[in-house]
């Protein structure tokens, strides 16, 4: 937060059927359905995130993500950062307020690996869902499914992983948190944080740019992930793997697929990052450890299925 | 008693796959790749059951059937016409013979890890 980036604030994913995915993410992963646009774009959030979207569907005939945008702490952050983006050499693109519903200007930019990028500073804040502000109860009744509690980072694909790694650090303020090393030192992977979470955004190294891997959200406990495999079973949604856990980042995990095959997890637990942390490093003769810590190998899915 | 089961089940379709010479049935209501799945078969690769990583694409050489949307990264509008499809998004609508026509697709640079 050294630069006043604070957290990731939305992911507008691409689906084929928006009934479908509305299933999905509504009723089986729990999110809210906050509005709709003109444009037919659908925007969510989990329960406990005080802004008022941090999920937004868009039909489309090819799945994947259009944008992830990182929250700053204020308007000035906002001109400043974009200020040391072009200073840096990245062009970068206004879109106006309300482009987005109930949403300020952002600043897009491309990054190294192809992905599309944004900051903004204000969004519309409808407060934790369900629960009152003023002496809170501890969680609100009607939630569904698997009670998703907020959009927590995405991990993405593509080529330069190094590059964009040393954008976000060196030009936004944030920290990487750990990384996995060929035998030469080449960066293949990078785990990015703007906060004390083990990473807000992660990158791995792949020929083709802009590809999602997943959109990941958080749950409580472990019980929580173990209910969240039984919920996948019940509904017959298409599993990757798991529950298990990551060597890196130690997060206990489910992989699954929505119904237009992008793919989700959600996750509890995982390491805790501070400022003077060093990043952890894995080497990549460790990856399959460092991926799935108990079966200790890939998944040829993990390698290849992408949207 | 046999009769009573026979009329009460849904149609199958057989579902011929030409190389491997492998085949399986599948009712209606199920995705081609998910009956082979059921079937214990792996002719077919399977990414993502969604329509969105190209692995399972096929083609239709013979038969009838229902697709929902397809990812337009794996199958363009003239291939659709043609009969190329996601086998996770293809319901058959009468038995079907099918070629498996797995595209090229790009691997992480993990890979060498082994
Ligand atoms: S398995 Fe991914 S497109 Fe069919
Ligand atoms: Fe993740």
């Amino acid at each position: 937060m050294k630069k006043g980036v604070m957290r990731p604030g939305h992911i507008q994913i691409r689906v084929l059927d928006m009934d479908e995915a509305l299933k999905h993410y509504v009723d089986l992963l729990g999110m809210i359905e906050m509005d709709r646009d003109a444009q037919g774009r659908v925007y969510l959030k989990g329960w406990t995130e005080v802004d008022k979207f941090s999920l937004v569907l868009r039909e489309a005939d090819q799945p994947g993500m259009d944008f992830v945008g990182f929250k700053c702490v204020d308007e000035v952050t906002l001109d400043n950062l974009q200020a040391d983006l072009q200073a840096a050499g990245v062009s970068t693109q206004e879109i106006p307020a309300e482009d987005l519903k109930d949403c300020g200007r952002r600043i897009r930019f491309t990054i190294p690996t192809g992905h599309s990028f944004e900051l903004f500073a204000t969004k519309k804040q409808t407060g934790k869902w369900g629960i009152n502000p003023r002496n809170p109860e501890a969680w609100p009744r009607e939630l569904k499914g698997m009670k998703a509690t907020r959009f927590d980072h995405c991990l993405l694909y593509g080529p330069n992983v190094a590059a964009s790694v040393q954008l976000l650090t060196q030009v936004l303020g944030m920290d990487l948190a750990e990384q996995v090393l060929d035998p030469e030192g080449k960066q293949l992977a990078g785990f990015v944080t703007v906060s004390m979470k083990a990473h807000d955004v992660a990158f791995i190294e792949h020929p083709e740019p802009g590809k999602l891997h997943h959109a990941s959200f958080f749950l409580e406990t472990w019980n929580d992930v173990l209910k969240a495999a039984d919920l996948i079973s019940m509904t017959d949604t298409s599993l990757d793997i798991g529950p298990t856990r990551h060597g890196l980042t130690h997060g206990q995990t489910i992989y699954f697929f929505d119904p237009s095959g992008n793919r989700n997890e959600v996750f509890a637990g995982g390491d805790y990052h501070y400022p003077d942390h060093a990043p952890v490093t894995w080497d990549v003769e460790q990856l399959g450890k460092a991926i799935f810590y108990h079966d200790r190998q890939l998944n040829e899915r993990f390698l290849t299925v992408l949207t | 008693m046999a009769d009573v089961v026979l009329k009460s089940q849904p149609a199958k379709y057989w579902i011929q796959v030409l190389a491997p010479k492998q085949g399986f049935f599948a009712d209606p209501q199920q995705s081609v790749l998910a009956a082979m799945e059921a079937a214990g078969q792996e002719s077919i690769p399977v990414g993502c059951r969604g329509g969105g990583c190209g692995k399972c694409r096929i083609q239709i050489v013979q038969g009838q059937y229902f697709s929902k949307r397809m990812s337009r990264a794996w199958i363009s509008a003239e291939q659709e016409a043609q009969g190329k499809v996601l086998a996770c998004r293809v319901y058959a609508r009468t038995d079907l013979n099918i070629q498996v026509d797995s595209p090229e697709i790009a691997t992480a640079c993990l890979a060498q890890a082994g």
